[in-house]
C-alpha cells in the first residue's frame, strides 16, 4: 500500500503527544518492561501461529535476496534488485524471528522497539494507512517527505523488522508496500495445529572423512540434510574451538580445510524455507603440520 | 661465438678506458665485495699462473650460485699481480653436455681488480639447469689455459613463511578477514599454518614458473575485508597476509625452503643441494637484525628470530632479505651465495591479547580483524597520536571513529546518528542487535555501513567494546545508562552542537536510553556516540567538543555532569558477541 504521509503530516503526528513514559529505568530488563508498558504490548492482538515464513515468498517481485543468516535465531537477509551484480549494495534489510509461539515473536518486536534511543513512541503503521500483522509500527525518516526508515510488525509467531538501508541514495523506497508484501506471504504458510511444532530442517548425518585432521589437509565431509517442504535448505558453516579452519565446497562436495591446529567444532547449519533452522555440530581433532 | 666475445669485450674496454675497478661481464649489475667475502681463496687457485707474463690471482669464486636470486649469478674476482702490463684472457662455462657460453673475453691490466659475473644463462640466454659446471680462465692468444673453477648450480628460494609466537609466550594471532564475494558476515582467519605461501602445486615446481624463470614472490595482501580469493573460493597457495602481534615482541618465524625447479623445458630439476663437503646455511636480513639458520637441506623448515616489533598499537611493514652462505671447512667461515630473495610482510601489533565476549566460538574471535586493526592504526598516525599508552590508543579511537577532526574527515564508515533531522529517524539500532544474544554486527558496519549509515548509540557501544577489546584493550564494558534530558551534543556524523537533537523541540532533546562503555568499571567512560560541551555552558549552543576519552563519569566536567540534566542511571553489562 502506497503512504501519502507528507513530512508536516509525519512531524503533527510527533508532536500529537507520542510521548514515551520515561522512568527511572537502569538495566535492559528495566527498559524492556519499559517498553512494554509504553506499547502496551499485552494488548497486542494474538495472532494465527504458522509453520514459519516463506523465505523465498517475502522477496518482492523485481528484487532478489542476498546473504540468507540466521544468527541465533534471527533470520536475516538482505534485498536487492534483481539484476543487481555480485556485491552490490542491498537497499533493504529484513530481520525475521520465527517463534514456536505468538509471545516469542512478540518479544522480539518489543526488543526492537525497546532499543529506539528517542523518547518519543514508534508511530503505529495505521497512521501511514496500512495494518501490518496484530502490532506494527514505522520509523519515519527524515531523508525525504516521505521515507521511512523501518517497519517493524508481528504476525502470529513471526516478528519483522525491514530497513531501508540506503535511505541516502533511495529515500523514497516504499518500505511499506514492500512489508504489505511480506505480511501478505506470511499468511501464507499453514497454521499451526495446536502442540504442533515448526517444521525444520533435519540434519541426519554430519561426518567428516576422519575425525583425526591435519592442518593443511582438507578433509572430505559428508551431509545428509532433507527439509520438510522439499525444497534445498540453504547450508551455512562456522568453524569454532581452539583450532582454524573454513568449510568449502568443490564441486558438490564440502571439505573442511583446516589452518590451524587444536579443537574444531564444525556446525552446520541448515536454513528451511520456512525460515527455522537447525544446527549440528562435530569435533574434529586437527593436529599441528610439522 | 664471435658475436658472444665482443658483446663481452666491449664492457672490459669500457672499463679500462674509464678506469673502473670491477667490471662486470653480465648484463646484471656488478655488486661491491662483501667484507666476509674476502677471504683466501682455496690453495688450488693461488697456484702461480703467470706463465711469464704476471700472476693472475683468482680472488675468489662462487662455488655455489642460485643464478635466478635477484642478483645472483656465478661471480669470479681476480686480479693481475706482479706485472704491470695486460692479459687477454677469456672466461667461459662449461656444463654436463660440454660448452654452455662464453662470459667475457677482455685484457686484465695489472692494479685493477676485476669481477666477472655469470648470470647463469647458456648462449642462448636460457637458464641452465642446476649441476656442476665449470668456468674456464684462458689466454685465447696463447692458446692456454689458467683456471678450471667447480661451480654448483642450485636451486633456492623461499616457499613459505609460518609466523609463531615469540620466545616469550603467546603474543601472535591470526587475523580475521569478515567479507566473501562482497559478503559480509563470512569470516576467514589467516592460516596458522603459514601467513605465506608460495606454492604453485599445479605447476612443475614451487620457486619457478613452467618456462624455467624464477617465481615472483607473493604481494602483500592489503585489502582489509576480503582474504585473496581465487574465483569463489579461498586462495589455498599464493598469498602473503598480514600478522598481528603484542606489541614489542620479536616474532619468531618458520621458513620453508624450496625442493627442486624447473627446467627451460618444463621439466623438473633438483635443487642440487647439498653439495658434498660444503653446508648451505640461510640468513634473514630483519630491519636491524641478522638471524641464521643452521645446514639446510631442499624442503626444510628452519627457525628465525627477528627483532621487536614497535611497541605501540601501529602498522608496520618489513622487507626481509633472505640470503644464502655456503661453506666447505664445516661451518668456521662462511661465504655469500649471490643475491637474495626479498619478501614483504606486515605486521599489526595490538595493545594485548584480543579479548572477545566469554565463550564465544566461532572465526570471527580467532584474532583480531585487519580491518579493525588498520583503522585504529592510520587514527593513530592520522591524528598524531602516540599509541604507546593504552589511554593513546582509546583516544586515537575515539577521535578517528568519531572523525571530523585532525585530518579524518568523516566517521567511520560515513555513519551518521540516526536523527529526523540528518535524515534518520528515532535512533534505532541497525547493528547491535538484542533479543536473540547480544551481538555486534560488525561486519555489516565495516562493509561500508550495509545496514545503513544511521546508527544509535547501541551500535557505536558495540562497536567501541568490541573494536577496542579485541585490540587488546583490557576492561571494556557497555555501560546502560537510563533515560536521559540532555545538554547540548554533537552526534556523531553530523556537522554541530545541537539542543534539538530529534528535531521535535528542546523538550524532546533526550534519550530513553544510552550506550557507552568504560574500561574500568565505570569509572571513567568512553562514547563515540557523541560529543559533550565542554565550554562552560553545557545546555546550550554553540559547544566546545570535549572527547570522551576515558572521562570521568562522576564530578566536574564528568560525563554524568555534562550530558544530562537529570539523574542518570547506569548498569555495567557484559560484552557483546559479533557477528
Amino acid at each position: 500500500m502506497k503512504q501519502t504521509i507528507l513530512r508536516s503530516a509525519l512531524a503533527a503526528l510527533f508532536f500529537a503527544g507520542l510521548t514515551n513514559a520515561v522512568a527511572a529505568q537502569s538495566s535492559y530488563a528495566d527498559r524492556l518492561a519499559e517498553t512494554r508498558a509504553n506499547y502496551a504490548s499485552d494488548s497486542w492482538a494474538t495472532g494465527t501461529v504458522r509453520d514459519g515464513l516463506p523465505v523465498a515468498g517475502i522477496v518482492p517481485a523485481g528484487m532478489k535476496s542476498a546473504a540468507l543468516e540466521v544468527s541465533e535465531g534471527l533470520l536475516e537477509l538482505r534485498l536487492l534488485p534483481a539484476d543487481a551484480p555480485l556485491g552490490a549494495r542491498p537497499l533493504i534489510q529484513v530481520q525475521a524471528k520465527v517463534g514456536a509461539t505468538g509471545p516469542e515473536a512478540r518479544e522480539m518486536l518489543v526488543h526492537w522497539l525497546a532499543n529506539l534511543s528517542s523518547q518519543r513512541l514508534a508511530p503505529e503503521d495505521s497512521a501511514f494507512g496500512v495494518e501490518l500483522g496484530e502490532a506494527g509500527y514505522v520509523g519515519p525518516s527524515g531523508a525525504a517527505d516521505r521515507a521511512v526508515s523501518w517497519v517493524a510488525f508481528v504476525r502470529g509467531n513471526v516478528a519483522v523488522r525491514l530497513l531501508n538501508v540506503d535511505l541516502k541514495g533511495n529515500p523514497e523506497l516504499d518500505l511499506l508496500a514492500v512489508a504489505s508484501h511480506v505480511d501478505a506471504a506470511l499468511q501464507t504458510r499453514p497454521a499451526l495445529k495446536p502442540g504442533q511444532a515448526l517444521s525444520r530442517p533435519a540434519i541426519a548425518k554430519l561426518a567428516a572423512a576422519s575425525s583425526a585432521v591435519t592442518a593443511g589437509t582438507p578433509v572430505l565431509l559428508s551431509t545428509t540434510v532433507t527439509e520438510p517442504a522439499g525444497d534445498l535448505p540453504t547450508l551455512t558453516w562456522t568453524v569454532g574451538g581452539s583450532a582454524q579452519g573454513y568449510v568449502e565446497s568443490r564441486g558438490d562436495q564440502w571439505y573442511f580445510f583446516p589452518t590451524g591446529p587444536g579443537e574444531a567444532r564444525v556446525t552446520l547449519k541448515a536454513i528451511g524455507s520456512n525460515g527455522t533452522s537447525t544446527a549440528s555440530t562435530m569435533t574434529l581433532s586437527v593436529a599441528d603440520d610439522d | 661465438m664471435k658475436f658472444f666475445s665482443l658483446l663481452h669485450v666491449l664492457p672490459a674496454i669500457a672499463a679500462a678506458v674509464l678506469g673502473t675497478s670491477a667490471i662486470s661481464a653480465s648484463p646484471l649489475p656488478t655488486l661491491p665485495l662483501a667484507q666476509d667475502e674476502k677471504f683466501e681463496p682455496p690453495k688450488d687457485e693461488e697456484d702461480d699462473k703467470d706463465k711469464g707474463k704476471g700472476k693472475l690471482v683468482i680472488d675468489f669464486h662462487s662455488r655455489i650460485a642460485d643464478p635466478k636470486l635477484t642478483y645472483g649469478g656465478v661471480q669470479i674476482a681476480m686480479h693481475l699481480a706482479g706485472y704491470f702490463g695486460s692479459l687477454p684472457i677469456c672466461v667461459d662455462v662449461y656444463g654436463p653436455t660440454g660448452f654452455v657460453r662464453n662470459v667475457w673475453c677482455g685484457t686484465v691490466t695489472g692494479l685493477m681488480s676485476y669481477l666477472i659475473t655469470w648470470d647463469g644463462k647458456d648462449f642462448n640466454g636460457d637458464w641452465v639447469d642446476t649441476g656442476t659446471y665449470t668456468v674456464t680462465i684462458t689466454n685465447p692468444v696463447a692458446m692456454v689455459g689458467y683456471y678450471g673453477l667447480p661451480v654448483e648450480i642450485v636451486r633456492l628460494g623461499v616457499t613459505g613463511i609460518e609466523w609463531d609466537n615469540s620466545c616469550f609466550g603467546t603474543d601472535e594471532w591470526q587475523m580475521v578477514y569478515f567479507m566473501k564475494n562482497g559478503i559480509d558476515g563470512v569470516f576467514y582467519s589467516t592460516p596458522a599454518t603459514g601467513e605465506y605461501s608460495n606454492l604453485a602445486p599445479s605447476d612443475v615446481s614451487d620457486v619457478d614458473l613452467n618456462n624455467g624463470d624464477p617465481r615472483s614472490d607473493v604481494p602483500l595482501h592489503t585489502a582489509t575485508d576480503e582474504p585473496v580469493m581465487n574465483g569463489f573460493n579461498y586462495e589455498t597457495n599464493r598469498f602473503n597476509y598480514p600478522v598481528s602481534y603484542t606489541r614489542g615482541a620479536p616474532p619468531q618465524l618458520h621458513v620453508t625452503v624450496g625442493d627442486g625447479g624447473t627446467t627451460v623445458g618444463g621439466a623438473p630439476m633438483s635443487s642440487n643441494y647439498p653439495v658434498p663437503g660444503y653446508d648451505i646455511r640461510m640468513r634473514a636480513g630483519f630491519p636491524g637484525v641478522t638471524d641464521y639458520s643452521g645446514a639446510i637441506s631442499p624442503g626444510d623448515t628452519v627457525t628465525f628470530e627477528a627483532g621487536a616489533l614497535p611497541n605501540d598499537v601501529s602498522r608496520t611493514d618489513w622487507e626481509i632479505f633472505w640470503r644464502w652462505e655456503y661453506s666447505g671447512d664445516g661451518g668456521a667461515t662462511w661465504r655469500s651465495i649471490p643475491g637474495w630473495h626479498q619478501t614483504t610482510h606486515r605486521f599489526y601489533t595490538i595493545w594485548g591479547p584480543p579479548i572477545f565476549k566469554s565463550g564465544a566460538s566461532g572465526t570471527q574471535y580467532d584474532g583480531p580483524w585487519v580491518e579493525v586493526a588498520d583503522y585504529v592504526s592510520s587514527w593513530g598516525d592520522t591524528l598524531g597520536i602516540s599509541t604507546s599508552s593504552s589511554g593513546g590508543v582509546v583516544e586515537a579511537f575515539v577521535k578517528g571513529f568519531f572523525g571530523q577532526n585532525g585530518g579524518i574527515a568523516g566517521a567511520i564508515e560515513g555513519v551518521i546518528y540516526d536523527a529526523y533531522p540528518v535524515g534518520g529517524d528515532g535512533g534505532a539500532n541497525h547493528y547491535m542487535g538484542f533479543g536473540v544474544g547480544s551481538n555486534m554486527n560488525l561486519s555489516a558496519l565495516l562493509n561500508g555501513a550495509a545496514n545503513g549509515v544511521y546508527v544509535n548509540c547501541s551500535d557505536n557501544m558495540g562497536s567501541q567494546t568490541t573494536m577496542l577489546s579485541m585490540i587488546g584493550i583490557p576492561g571494556m564494558q557497555p555501560v546502560r545508562l537510563g533515560n536521559m534530558t540532555l545538554n547540548a551534543i554533537w552526534g556523531i556524523g553530523t556537522a554541530a552542537y545541537t539542543t534539538d537533537l530529534w528535531g521535535f523541540g528542546s523538550s524532546s532533546h533526550g534519550f530513553s536510553y544510552h550506550h557507552i562503555s568504560t574500561r574500568n568499571g565505570g569509572v571513567d567512560v568512553i562514547d563515540t556516540c557523541m560529543q559533550l560541551d565542554e565550554d562552560g555552558n553545557p545546555g546550550s549552543t554553540p559547544g566546545t567538543p570535549g572527547w570522551n576519552v576515558d572521562r570521568p563519569w562522576a564530578g566536574t566536567n564528568g560525563y554524568d555532569q555534562l550530558s544530562a540534566t537529570n539523574t542518570v542511571s547506569t548498569t555495567l553489562e557484559t560484552l557483546p558477541g559479533l557477528q
